[in-house]
Order: structure tokens, then C-alpha cells, then sequence
């Protein structure tokens, strides 16, 4: 049988470091593997990045082009190579246009839109919602966002599906969960001081993180552990940052949060260890990739119970989900969990449970049977 | 250390012990009778050999090390015992009865020898770091980060320093310590005469003189290992190499996540073939990140090279191997660079105008960019054509210098004669032999590998296979459709044809990714030179080479 042809339409894919886009780098590298194993002809096509920020551990040369920014060159291309192609994934709603018309040129290329959050649960335009009617599946991230799709959108049970995102290839997965002296010295820190972290793009516009209650708990929390400090590590603008600055001073917490800026992608898991607790009771996670990647690195996580979180934690086995917006509850636990946190062997077994519900092999099988068989769980589960 | 105070010499070293790991083996050593003291780095292949022509003279040896050799070669042979060595060596004789001091450096120029001379004090050490702590105050050499910039490393015989020098290859230098003169003689050249102009004699010969020199380069009362990085240079040498060890060889592999530099499936043809224990490393973005300041440490001399070396030395290191043979050298002899394809085209710009050639710095493209070099009135123009990382008029704005001093900076440096006499392939050889491998291969390897005390070791630049493949006709030695050509026909029934029949990729890293990727050196925000920032910009847009941004983070950025 020859191959299969699949084209994946992305935004962006290498150029930028959201959740979004370490999703299709993973789906990147399973078209990747599979071509490898002969049973696929992949090629990834991306509006914005250009074709140099290509990252070679994820797909080859060949298998990508970036479009930087060119949207009528890569429409164009889009369709032309979706006409040619057997199964067309949509990385994004916002590419649905494009899709709608291979769909209408040629109903027998399978169509599948990646469903990640909040691009997709708000209001949509009647023609958008009348060619996510047209698409062959939309796959959801969580369980939340599935919900969310039905609810918002009125589509049919059958059109939805849910795989949850997976821990990255390459992700380093520590064995010994100690605290790096490079990162303590750093950021002026010691060993026995408590580490609370969280990791996300610091922007004015999305205010759903909820690094904000973190914060204003803070004076309660360090009240009762003088040595707490709290590490906002992510990319930020400026309006925000300001805006942080400000509310630091509010709180009079300065000795006890550090704001870190862009943690290089080689750093991440060495900031894990570096933490006790990684906590953001976010409200509108479409999944959370960043939750299963700071429990993989050993951490005690805390998210928000009103969004895709819920599956990141695996309703809680995972870790501890709060509601967002109860300070008290948000609180309390992180009191319970710093009055026991996990030893070496804790933290391996926390390691070893969220890399056997969120590993990679498992998500490439998910895509292998959603190319060839239209559905990401195989026809007898 | 050694300090001997009625004549003020101190020798020291810092001994990685290979041959005769005893204490009888320890430096500075004394001769029998305490007149010749000597401190030396590096590996004599043939020392047994002498050993027993000495021992016939009636010499008599304490150790079974090659240091006791050069110190009763010298007894014996006085300077005339230099060429006799075979191997890759740098070392410090004192003699006492003659007063004087000699610096030594091998023929091929493998292990390097910087020094410092005047009428009041000869200073020298295998690494240009080491003067810092002599005690001795040595000023910067002013010109070094335009040499930097326009070759990507410091060109022999210049250094950071500016009173420090190499001293050249198969060279000595002889210091009298009665009045501080001092004098460098030339020991041994390599001779450009022609003698084979048969395909399958030259064939022949370079399978017996490889062969040759790897069983040579085997003495080790140490473990061995093998660089391999599934190229054709370093396959040749594993095959080889794995015939006289009996499986008692390791080969020592660097494998990436990154697709494109993945070379595993095509050194798989060769790991079936031979008995080498064979360790693969998997080196990632996240090693690179980890290690990067101290690779920057360990740079002896900046460079844009070695970062590798370093790295597949420490896997060395790791595997307990304190010697590894390396393919370096092939490319040089036998044209694998695309330098041996370009230099035609280069000599047969040099009949146009000047004026022509200088408008070349106008154009966009790098490489063309370069050809503003042929305007220089000497060789060394062409090189930088052929191998340069930026033009003069980049190197003035971003010194803050005026556009001739660079120039002349960069044309007086002196190159040898034997260079006029060369054309084509034999001059792009010539180069690449005597500028990129002296000047930047073999320093660099030198320095990262021994950061881990650990030496690499060079078949293809043993002194008696550079004879042979020199006497080669030049139609012959290089292909014109196929890279390397006659040495795939040296050993084309050995090598399976996925080894020989794909373009070059040897120890290619992915630091074109993981440099671009990493704020630390790539973001222009961290430059506060205009230029660089701009440069630096580009290089964000994937225009500009790891290697050129390299040298701006070296020279604007590393703390």
C-alpha cells in the first residue's frame, strides 16, 4: 500500500513556545516517524514561521515549508497540496477556511481539526460552525474543551473526540530530583529555602493564568514560611510586567517573588527541580502541556478544577486541583502539601504514573489510528 | 618542576601519563648524568625502534618511557635527533654542558608550542593561557580581533599576545643562555617533488604507509580508542585500526535527536564489520547549553572550531579512553573541501581589475562578499576568499578601525614561499594543510581534547604518509567529479558504498540550531555594538553563519 498523504496546516510551529505549538511539534515528529516506517507522506505547512525556524528533531527538511506570513501564497499551496492529499490536520480553527474548501473540492480527503481551548469555545461565526459540521472529526485536547465544542457549537457527539496532549519527545525526564546548584546560585537562592514556581507567557491580554491569587496569597503563605519564595518564570511584555511590578509592591512581597523572564527550553526541567510546588490555578486551559511536564520533573502541582487541567491532573491522582478563584482553598492546600513533600522515591513514582498516561508512543499510535482509521482510539476500545 | 638556579631555567609539566604510567615515566626528566633536563608533550610512535638503535650504541635505559628516548637521542644525535622522531611532540631540552635551551615542535605541527623570547628571557608552554601565569606582564596583541574576525581563528605565528608566537612546524629554536640570543632552524620540510605518477602505485603505497602509521600510532599502555564518525576518513581508520587491536579497540560516536545530523544508519555498515566495542552518545541541545561556558574556558585561543572535539572527547573520557585515533588530515590531502573545487575559479578572477574585484564587498551573498580578498596583493587574500568569516569593511565597523589598517594587518602576515610555486588542487591543499588545519584543526583539537586528558592521535598527518601523498601527480591525488577519489580507491573493496557515495558530513554538529536557538549568545539585545547587533539580527534570520556569530559573541558578548 503506498503510503498515505497528509498534509498538517499550522500557525506557527517552531517560531513561538505556547502549548499550541509544542502540540504540533509532537505531531510533527509522529508524521515524522511514521514516514519513516514508509506508512506516511508527510508534509507541514506553516503560515507564519518561516521555513529556516524548522527545529530538525521534529520532522525533516523536506517535510515542512513555512510561509512567513504569506497568507494568500499559503492558502493557495494549502489547497493545491490538500487536494493532492489523503488526510488534511488542522493545527488550529483558524485555518478551517481552507479546509472547508478541500473539503467541498474533494469529500474524500478525511479533514481533522485539532481542538485546543479558547480559540475554539467562544462564539463563532454561523459559516465557521457550518464547516466544523463538514470536518470528518475535531479532535479536543481535554474532556473540558469537548464539552465546551458541544455546548458552544451544538455538533454532534460523534464529531468529537478527545486525545489529551502528551509529554514532549525530547523532554528530559530527571532521575535524581535534587536542587541544581547552578540554578540556586543563580537567583540567589539555598536549598532549604520552599520554591513555589509557575511557568507561562506573562501577557497583558491573557488574564487567565492566575498567577495574580498566587500572588495575593503570598503574604498569608510566607506569614507561616518565611523562607517561601515564588518564581514567575515566562516571557512577558511590558504592560504586564509593569502591571506585576505594581502589584508586588501592593503586597509588599518583594523578597519572596522573583520574576525570571523566558526559561530556555534546555532549563526547563532543571527549574522543576529546582521548585517544591508548581502552582497556577488557571481558568481557560485548554489542556495544560506544562502541568504533566512539572509532574514528570517531580513536582507537587496545583491547577484550576474549571478547565482542561482536570485531565493534565488526571482528575487529581496527578496532582491537586483547586477552585481558581477561592483563595482560602488555594491556600490550604498548598499548606497540606508543604507540610509533606515527596521524597526521591515519591517523586520517581509521580514521574512513572504521568509518563504512562501522557507518553509520546501512546499519542503517535493515537494519530497512526486517526489517519488510518479516522479514529484516535482503535475500533475495539 | 624542575628549577635549576645557577642558570634560572624552570621547566614544568603537567604529565597525562600514556607510555610507561610508572613514576620512572615523571617530568621534567633528568639524563643519567643530571647535564640535559627535559619537559615534553606529546607521543614518539617509533621510540622502541630507537630505543633498541640506542641501546645497540650502548646506551642504557632506566624506564620505558619515550621521554628517556628523545633525551638519549639527543645525547646521541645531538640536533641531528630531532628528525628522527616520529610523532607528535613539543618539548624543552636544557642543556647544561652547551648552556643553551631548544624548543622542539613535531613535523606535521600536531601538538603546539607558543614562546616568548628576548635577550633576557625565554618563556614557552603548550597553551597560550599558560603565560598568564608566569609571572611575566605580556600586552594583547592588538591586531587579534581583526585575525579573529577575518579567519575565524589567530593565524600562526600570531597569538593573543602580542610578544607570544608559534614557533612553525618541524622546527627548533635554539636559546643561548649566556647572552639570550636565539635562533629558530628549520629540522625537516616537506618536499614538493613528484615521484608517483601511477594510479595503482599510489595506490599501493598509501595502503602500506596508512597501515603503517596506524599500527604505529597503536603503542599505548593505555586503552584506545577510535573517533568515528561513520565519514569515510574516520571508517577508513576504524576499519584498519580494528585489524591490528584484536576487538580491543573502542569507537567513540556522537548521535543527535536533531534528524538532519543523525549519522547513525550509515556508520551501522561499518560497526557490523568490525570488532570495536562501540559507544554512541547521544549529545542535545541541552548538553550544548550546559557545557557551553566550559567549552568557552577551555578555548586556548579563539576559535570557531573545537566545540565538537570537546564534546566527542569528553564521551572519550567517559568510556576511560585516554587516546583516540582521529581521520584528520584526510580532507586536507586528498581535496575533500569544496575549497579544492572553487580554487580554479578564484586564480582565474585574479586577471581582472582590482577596482572590479573590490566592488565584490557590495554584494549581499557572504561567499561572493569574499571576493573582495583576491584584491589583496598576497596569498593570504585568497584563503580568506576561500575560508574567510568576514570582509574588511564588516571587520573596520565593527572594531571602530579604519578600513586600511585592516587590510594591512591581515596582508602582512607571512606566509611561506612555497606557496608561489603551487596551482589549483595543489594550492587549495597547500592551503588548507598549512593555514585552516595548522592554524585552526589542529590547535583546537589539540587544546579541547587535552581539556579532558585526553590525546587524539592523527594517521593521516604521520610524517611518512604526508611524504608519500605529496609526491603523488596532483592528477591523480585529487578527483575532479568525486571528492577524495583516489583514497575511495584505496579502499573501496573494504568500504561499503553508502560510506563513500554521499556528500560530506564527518563531525557535524547542530550548532547552526541550537546557537540560533539560545538567547544567551544569539539575541541581538545582549550586543550593545551596532553592528554586531545588526549582524546578529541576521543571523536570527538564519543569513548569517554559527561560525560569524560565534566570533561576535566571542569578541562582544562572553563575559
Amino acid at each position: 500500500m503506498p503510503p498515505k498523504k497528509v498534509l498538517f496546516l499550522t500557525l506557527k510551529v517552531f517560531g513561538f513556545t505556547g502549548g499550541i505549538e509544542k502540540v504540533c511539534r509532537t505531531i510533527c515528529r509522529t508524521l515524522y516517524d511514521l514516514s519513516e516506517e514508509e506508512l506516511v507522506d508527510p508534509m507541514t505547512y506553516c503560515m507564519y514561521d518561516q521555513s529556516y525556524d524548522r527545529d530538525s528533531r521534529y520532522l525533516k527538511k523536506h517535510q515542512y515549508k513555512g510561509f512567513g506570513g504569506n497568507r494568500k501564497f499559503f492558502v493557495v499551496k494549502s489547497l493545491l497540496t490538500g487536494l493532492k492529499s489523503d488526510v488534511v490536520i488542522l493545527s488550529h480553527i483558524n485555518l478551517l477556511s481552507v479546509a472547508y474548501l478541500i473539503k467541498r473540492l474533494k469529500p474524500s480527503t478525511k479533514v481533522y481539526l485539532i481542538a485546543h481551548g479558547i480559540e475554539i469555545w467562544r462564539k463563532l461565526p454561523e459559516a465557521k460552525i457550518k464547516a466544523l459540521k463538514r470536518l470528518d472529526k475535531i479532535i479536543a485536547v481535554s474532556h473540558f474543551t469537548a464539552a465546551q465544542i458541544k455546548s458552544a457549537h451544538h455538533l454532534s457527539e460523534q464529531k468529537i473526540e478527545v486525545l489529551n496532549n502528551c509529554l514532549d519527545p525530547f523532554y528530559h525526564f530527571p532521575s535524581i530530583f535534587s536542587k541544581p546548584e547552578s540554578l540556586l546560585h543563580r537567583y540567589g537562592l539555598h536549598k532549604d529555602q520552599i520554591i513555589l514556581m509557575s511557568l507561562s507567557r506573562l501577557v497583558a491580554t491573557e488574564k487567565y493564568k492566575g498567577y495574580d491569587n498566587t500572588i495575593a496569597i503570598l503574604p498569608r503563605l510566607v506569614k507561616n514560611n518565611p523562607n517561601l519564595v515564588y518564581l514567575l518564570a515566562g516571557k512577558w511584555d511590558e504592560e504586564e510586567h509593569a502591571r506585576l511590578e505594581k502589584l508586588i509592591e501592593q503586597h509588599q512581597i518583594r523578597d519572596h517573588i522573583k520574576l525570571i523572564d523566558f526559561v530556555d527550553e534546555a532549563e526547563v526541567t532543571d527549574h522543576f527541580l529546582l521548585s517544591d510546588v508548581f502552582i497556577m490555578p488557571s481558568k481557560k486551559e485548554g489542556f495544560g502541556i506544562v502541568f504533566i511536564e512539572a509532574v514528570a520533573g517531580g513536582l507537587r502541582v496545583v491547577a484550576g478544577n474549571k478547565d482542561g487541567s482536570v485531565d493534565a491532573l488526571k482528575h487529581g491522582e496527578l496532582g491537586y486541583l483547586v477552585d481558581p478563584d477561592n483563595l482560602d482553598e488555594i491556600e490550604n492546600t498548598l499548606k497540606k502539601i508543604l507540610v509533606s513533600l515527596p521524597n526521591q522515591e515519591e517523586k520517581m513514582a509521580l514521574q512513572q504514573k504521568v509518563f504512562e498516561t501522557f507518553n509520546y508512543e501512546k499519542y503517535r499510535n493515537s494519530i497512526k489510528n486517526l489517519i488510518f482509521n479516522g479514529a484516535v482510539k482503535p475500533a475495539d476500545s | 618542576m624542575c628549577i635549576r638556579d645557577r642558570h634560572k631555567v624552570c621547566l614544568g609539566n603537567r604529565r597525562l601519563s600514556i607510555l610507561d604510567l610508572s613514576e620512572a615515566g615523571h617530568q621534567p626528566m633528568l639524563s643519567d648524568n643530571s647535564q640535559i633536563t627535559i619537559a615534553y608533550n606529546g607521543e614518539i610512535y617509533n621510540f622502541k625502534l630507537l630505543r633498541s638503535e640506542l641501546i645497540q650504541h650502548g646506551f642504557k635505559f632506566k624506564s620505558e618511557s619515550d621521554t628517556e628516548v628523545i633525551i638519549k637521542a639527543y645525547e646521541f644525535w645531538g640536533e641531528g635527533a630531532f628528525e628522527k622522531l616520529n610523532g607528535i611532540f613539543a618539548f624543552c631540552l636544557h642543556d647544561k654542558r652547551k648552556n643553551c635551551v631548544y624548543l622542539v615542535r613535531d613535523q606535521s605541527g600536531v601538538k603546539p608550542l607558543y614562546y616568548n623570547a628576548n635577550i633576557n628571557q625565554l618563556i614557552f608552554a603548550s597553551e597560550v593561557k599558560a603565560f598568564a601565569h608566569s609571572g611575566f606582564s605580556l600586552s594583547e596583541n592588538e591586531n587579534w580581533k581583526i585575525y579573529y574576525l577575518a579567519f575565524g581563528h589567530i593565524p600562526e605565528p600570531f597569538t593573543t599576545l602580542k610578544s607570544v608566537y608559534t614557533l612553525p612546524k618541524g622546527s627548533f629554536l635554539k636559546y643561548e643562555l649566556a647572552d639570550g640570543s636565539f635562533k629558530i632552524n628549520p629540522y625537516f620540510e616537506f618536499s614538493a617533488a613528484i615521484e608517483i605518477i601511477d594510479e595503482n602505485e599510489a595506490i599501493m603505497r598509501i595502503r602500506e604507509e596508512l597501515t603503517k602509521a596506524i599500527k604505529l600510532q597503536l603503542i599505548s599502555d593505555t586503552s584506545i580508542g577510535v573517533l568515528f564518525s561513520g565519514g569515510l576518513d574516520s571508517s577508513i581508520i576504524t576499519l584498519l585500526a580494528d585489524n591490528y587491536t584484536k576487538g580491543n579497540l573502542t569507537s567513540i560516536s556522537a548521535n543527535f535527536n536533531e534528524i538532519d545530523f543523525s549519522e547513525s544508519s550509515h556508520r551501522k555498515a561499518i560497526s557490523e564489520r568490525v570488532l570495536a566495542n562501540k559507544h554512541e552518545h547521544l549529545i542535545t541541545y541541552r548538553d550544548f547549553v550546559y557545557n557551553f561556558e566550559k567549552v568557552m574556558k577551555c578555548m586556548d585561543q579563539p576559535t570557531n572550531d573545537g566545540i565538537n572535539t570537546w564534546f566527542i572527547c569528553k564521551c572519550a573520557k567517559e568510556n576511560g579512553i585516554k587516546s583516540v585515533l582521529s581521520g584528520l588530515g584526510a580532507d586536507e590531502l586528498f581535496g575533500g573541501y569544496p575549497s579544492f573545487d572553487r580554487i580554479r575559479k578564484i586564480q582565474n578572477l585574479g586577471s581582472l581589475s582590482k577596482a572590479l574585484i573590490k566592488s565584490a564587498r557590495l554584494l549581499k551573498n557572504t561567499k561572493l562578499k569574499r571576493l573582495y580578498y583576491l584584491s589583496f596583493e598576497s596569498p593570504v587574500g585568497e584563503y580568506l576568499c576561500l575560508r574567510g568569516l568576514y570582509t574588511p569593511d564588516i571587520i573596520a565597523e565593527l572594531l571602530g578601525l579604519d578600513i586600511q589598517t585592516v587590510i594591512n594587518c591581515l596582508q602582512n602576515i607571512p606566509l611561506n614561499d612555497s606557496i608561489r610555486y603551487l596551482n589549483d588542487e595543489e594550492r587549495a591543499s597547500w592551503f588548507e594543510m598549512n593555514m585552516y588545519m595548522q592554524n585552526q584543526l589542529l590547535k583546537d583539537t589539540d587544546f579541547m581534547s587535552m581539556s579532558h586528558g585526553v590525546e587524539v592521535r592523527v594517521p593521516f598527518l604521520d610524517v611518512n604518509f604526508i611524504k608519500l601523498v605529496s609526491a603523488i601527480h596532483p592528477s591523480i591525488r585529487f578527483g575532479e567529479n568525486q571528492k577524495k577519489r583516489l583514497l575511495i580507491e584505496a579502499y573501496k573493496d573494504e568500504l561499503p558504498s553508502q560510506i563513500w557515495n554521499r556528500s560530506k558530513m564527518g563531525f557535524t554538529f547542530p550548532f547552526q540550531e541550537w546557537i540560533r536557538k539560545n538567547k544567551e549568545i544569539a539575541s541581538p539585545d545582549r550586543y550593545q555594538n551596532k553592528k554586531a547587533k545588526k549582524l546578529m539580527q541576521t543571523f536570527g534570520e538564519n543569513k548569517l553563519h554559527w561560525t560569524s556569530a560565534l566570533a561576535l559573541y566571542k569578541i562582544f558578548n562572553a563575559s
